[in-house]
């Protein structure tokens, strides 16, 4: 059970460790993370341009828009104004004002609250339409009265409350002149907010398609809204309205209400009657454009970072098949199969490591092949050599113990009887000792070069030299350069074989009449030359067919002498001799000493 | 019996067994709707004579129609979307101040398409456009009231289609009555009774009055047309006289502005729309009774579900079956020179199609002039929808609109009514202002 956490978790590590876990963390995810915070990025500047804009938009709407409603609502002033100005009304009669306004009952329809005219002491005198319950009443104390009196200019009022009836109302004032300057009253042109005529002048705007428009008074109260169930609501808590009642003459903002849609808000002063026009609209109808215009662009980018995407992938993909079938491949070699191949891939350096793998697996493939027939040699040489030292030792080691055991048994008959026959055959029998001795010691030297152990490197070799020359008429000359000394432990045995080795091979194939050793014991390394003037042979492509072809002896010093960490060349052209050539690290690693010991 | 081996049969008799249950159930649906009194309705057939022409359609209407709910502009969007090239465009205006805003467009040559108002008054001052070709074409007169017909006809042309008809009721608080140990007002209900529970249900604090006034020119005609009095006699062919000053209005006028003079009712603003303050005040349960429309009902209802409201006919006169509520009715016309008459003409039928009547009424509470109004078991059923449909029959006609300047001296002298001046002085000067206005239009060419 303990054992689940773990196998998860090196299970985890192995993929991880995997060469498509590490492609993916180290290609596609940055490039992923880079493209999206390019994108986000983009959208984010976007989105801060846009903003600006959709401000600047707005603030210049509300503003413009203040100004033609501004325009607008002075025309009220100018029909008042020009009533005003009349003799009729300039004559403080009140009958003959209602006359006047009477008259002009067409130009005043828009003053959905009826007009008023109120003295100089602010008494309503004249309504027109008839108002007896406004007739005879003081509003000297109203707002409106006393700053156009005290201004003697028009004055648009806010939000007030009409007497009596309670309604909201918004008051125009204009002061009566008398042509000596006399200030003889008001006139008064009313609106109910509720009716909705200044309202109408806001729609002629056609504001209402970029989003709702609302006028608000001084005090932060609804004139005019979109939705008649806010006409007349305190918005001074908006972050507008309240910018705009400290006396901030236009501005923009973007907010967002809980539970509400962002909004973009421009809004401006009503330059003539102080009041302030709010034009809002939904964030995302102000983007809607844009994100139409930017659905292809998002499209494309969207294609782009998949189509990116699809060709890294497919490039890394391209990259790691090919790899991870090596690697899988490389199992199977490792498994003993050298049948496996790979396919090679259409990237340069995957298909060159694939045909070096190739060629690789074949080589080893060979060189089994060859290794098998070489031990298949060695064991068959072997079995030879222990039969031909069995045969030795029964023909002549044997034969000659049996010799003299009866000659032991002669001379123990004959002592009793004929000492001196006896004393005879004990001579013989030490003659028959003795050269059974020479025999014995012929044998083991044949077995094991005591020469080298008795003389040492350099006189092992003439030795070995001077017996071929001897043995079979061949001129083999040694030179030596340098001092064998400090060899590594087995060295000498393995160089004195390598010698032997390569010189019974021109005894027995190069037919030569003269060889040359030259033995070079430098610093760093051991460099022995064989080289001889036989008839040569032809090359095999790998030197494993040299087992293959027979040469056993060759393939012996080979692999002497990569046993030694060292390597073996070959030079050899039919006619014109052979030359091996063995190089010997002198500076064996420990690995080496231990495959030596065991060697040995 | 179903025989198990006959799988074709089996289906056979479960498809049908299907049908029937469907069957069942749409005829439970047709009777529960026809239980309910609802007349199906759907917006009239594309009519294939409207151009293809992109137009804007520019429809003015009564702001008390689309403030509060978005019946006409959903209409309007259903009818651009059954005209694909028409764009209608929407206004609303206080309903007062709409006859001088369609004169002032005439005369700069810019009118509307399309208006809401009293189409026979402006007919009579030459703004509306004669439609009898387009009526004949349609052929629906007779699925109007005929009264509601009227209101769009003068001198015997047809000027406009009819889109909602009310009368005025008398509306009280039950409450109020039950408090005061009176009986309900009923049918039988007398002005000496009306007049008598005024006085009963007045507190002598102020904090209640027994009635709630209006200096409103047509609320005013209802209690003198109650009285057996009228405004103008004649017609539009032979020609009107105006009887402002006829003792009978002189009765009831100075009936009412004493029974407010003495404090059984508030005296009225006299400020435009002050009709709107009895149901305001009856909401407050500062009034026990007052003269209102359907749409009041309606209103009431909407802002206080469970307000003690009941409905009654007007109190009965002396005149006895000369008395009788005042009808009104507002109509769509088309003013003259406007550019789209048939496409304007053809939103008309819309907007007065059963589509979209039914809604009117569920949820304006202005009931359509159509014939089946008063036959519908769910108005005519409905006990406080009764004595208005039952009104209907008997209400007469308020033409003293057609004659704007006459009005207006009937309204001031109503007004100085209430504010003091006797009823009869000043109903003879405003009969003054009407000979005047008379003799005046007589005399041009």
């Amino acid at each position: 059970m303990s054992n689940a956490p773990s196998k998860f978790w090196g299970s985890l590590f192995d993929r991880w460790g995997s060469l498509r876990v590490q492609a993916l963390l180290f290609t596609i995810l940055p490039l992923a993370i880079m493209l999206a915070l390019a994108v986000g990025s983009v959208f984010y500047a976007y989105q801060q341009v846009a903003e600006e804009l959709a401000r600047s938009r707005d603030q210049e709407l509300a503003r413009v828009s203040a100004d033609r409603l501004s325009e607008n609502m002075g025309g009220f002033v100018r029909v008042l104004t020009t009533l005003s100005n009349l003799d009729l009304v300039r004559s403080g009669d009140p009958a003959a004002q209602k006359n006047a306004l009477n008259q002009a009952r067409n130009l005043l329809n828009d003053f959905d609250g009826g007009t008023l005219i109120l003295n100089a002491e602010g008494i309503v005198t004249v309504t027109e339409p008839y108002r007896p319950d406004l007739q005879g009443q003081d509003f000297s104390t109203r707002s409106y009265f006393q700053n156009t009196r005290a201004l003697r200019s028009f004055t648009f009022s806010d939000i007030i409350q009409e007497s009596g009836s309670g309604e909201d109302i918004i008051v125009v004032a204009v002061p009566i002149i008398s042509k000596d300057d006399i200030f003889l009253g008001i006139l008064v042109g009313r609106f109910y907010v509720r009716f909705q005529r200044i309202g109408e002048e806001i729609q002629k705007l056609q504001v209402s398609d970029a989003g709702e428009a609302y006028l608000i008074d001084r005090n932060g109260r609804v004139i005019y809204h979109p939705d008649y169930s806010l006409i007349s609501a305190d918005f001074a808590q908006r972050v507008s309205v309240f910018n705009l009642m400290r006396g901030e003459r236009e501005g923009a903002i973007i907010t967002q209400e809980p539970g509400k849609a962002r909004q973009v808000v421009g809004y401006a002063i009503v330059d003539v009657t102080g009041w302030g026009l709010v034009i809002q609209e939904p964030w995302s109808d102000v983007v809607a454009p844009a994100r139409i215009s930017l659905r292809p662009i998002i499209l494309a980018l969207l294609i782009g970072v998949g189509l990116v995407a699809a060709i890294v992938s497919r490039g890394v993909q391209r990259v790691i098949r090919p790899i991870a079938e090596l690697a899988a491949r490389s199992r199977i070699v490792a498994a003993g199969n050298y049948a496996a191949q790979v396919i090679p891939s259409n990237i340069r350096e995957l298909r060159d490591l694939a045909s070096d793998f190739n060629q690789m697996v074949e080589q080893i493939a060979r060189y089994q092949a060859g290794l098998r027939q070489y031990v298949a040699a060695i064991t068959y040489i072997q079995e030879e050599e222990r039969k031909r030292v069995a045969r030795d030792l029964h023909d002549d080691t044997v034969q000659s113990l049996i010799a003299i055991g009866q000659r032991v048994e002669l001379a123990r008959e004959a002592i009793a009887e004929n000492p001196e026959v006896a004393r005879e055959k004990l001579r013989e029998l030490r003659k028959m000792v003795t050269h059974t001795i020479d025999n014995v010691r012929q044998f083991s030297r044949d077995l094991r070069p005591t020469v080298l152990e008795d003389l040492g490197m350099v006189p092992a070799l003439q030795h070995l030299t001077n017996e071929i020359t001897q043995r079979d008429t061949i001129d083999v000359k040694l030179s030596v350069e340098g001092v064998p000394e400090e060899l590594p432990p087995g060295m000498e045995v393995a160089i004195y074989r390598i010698v032997q080795e390569a010189l019974t091979n021109v005894r027995k194939h190069a037919q030569a009449s003269h060889a040359q050793v030259h033995a070079q014991f430098l610093p760093q390394q051991v460099v022995i030359t064989i080289q001889d003037d036989g008839v040569g042979f032809t090359m095999p492509e790998e030197a494993t067919e040299l087992v293959s072809k027979g040469s056993l002896g060759l393939m012996g010093l080979r692999e002497r002498a990569q046993l030694f960490g060292g390597k073996m060349e070959l030079i050899s052209l039919v006619g014109q001799g052979t030359t091996v050539r063995v190089v010997l690290p002198r500076n064996l690693r420990l690995s080496q000493f231990s495959v030596f010991e065991s060697a040995r | 019996m179903i025989h198990p081996g006959c799988p074709h049969l089996l289906r056979h008799r479960l498809g049908a067994l299907l049908l029937a249950i469907a069957l069942l159930v749409a005829g439970c649906a047709q009777d529960r709707s026809a239980s309910d009194g609802e007349v199906p309705g759907d917006a009239p057939p594309p009519n294939p004579a409207i151009s293809s022409e992109p137009i804007t359609l520019d429809v003015w209407l009564d702001l008390d129609f689309v403030a509060g709910d978005p019946l006409f502009r959903e209409m309007a969007t259903d009818f651009e979307r059954a005209y694909p090239n028409v764009d209608v465009n929407i206004q609303a205006f206080v309903r007062e101040t709409i006859p001088g805003k369609v004169q002032a467009a005439l005369q700069v040559g810019n009118p509307p398409d399309l208006v809401q108002g009293h189409a026979f008054a402006m007919a009579a001052q030459g703004v509306a456009e004669p439609l009898d070709d387009l009526w004949a074409e349609w052929d629906a007169e007779a699925e109007f009231m005929s009264q509601a017909m009227d209101e769009v006809t003068w001198d015997g042309v047809k000027y406009g289609v009819p889109l909602d008809i009310y009368t005025l009721v008398l509306i009280y608080n039950k409450a109020h009555f039950e408090e005061a140990n009176l009986p309900y007002p009923d049918a039988g209900y007398t002005w000496q009774q009306f007049a008598q529970d005024a006085v009963t249900l007045t507190r002598g604090d102020g904090s209640r009055y027994g009635l709630g006034f209006t200096v409103e020119p047509w609320y005013v005609f209802a209690w003198l047309a109650e009285a057996g009095g009228d405004l103008l006699v004649g017609d539009a062919f032979i020609g009107y006289n105006f009887t402002l000053d006829d003792p009978n209005n002189i009765e009831a006028l100075r009936f009412l502005t004493s029974m407010a003079r003495n404090g059984y009712g508030p005296l009225p603003t006299s400020r435009p729309r002050d009709y709107e303050d009895p149901r305001k005040l009856f909401l407050k349960g500062q009034i026990s009774m007052f003269f209102g429309t359907p749409w009041d009902i309606h209103y009431i209802q909407s802002q206080a579900p469970d307000f003690p409201l009941a409905v009654t006919e007007l109190p009965e006169t002396p005149a006895g079956a000369g008395a009788a509520s005042a009808l009104g009715s507002t109509a769509l016309f088309i003013p003259r020179g406007a550019r789209h008459r048939q496409t304007a003409f053809e939103f008309m039928k819309w907007a007065t199609s059963d589509r979209y009547a039914l809604p009117m009424a569920r949820r304006l509470g202005h009931y359509p002039a159509r014939a089946w109004l008063q036959s519908t078991p769910h108005f005519a059923g409905n006990p406080l929808l009764k004595p208005f449909l039952f009104q209907l029959d008997a209400a007469r006609p308020y033409r003293l609109d057609a004659f704007p300047e006459v009005e207006r001296a009937f309204a001031d002298a109503v007004k100085a009514a209430f504010y003091g001046a006797d009823p009869a002085d000043a109903l003879h000067a405003a009969q003054e202002q009407a000979d005047q206005f008379k003799a005046r239009s007589e005399d041009r060419p």
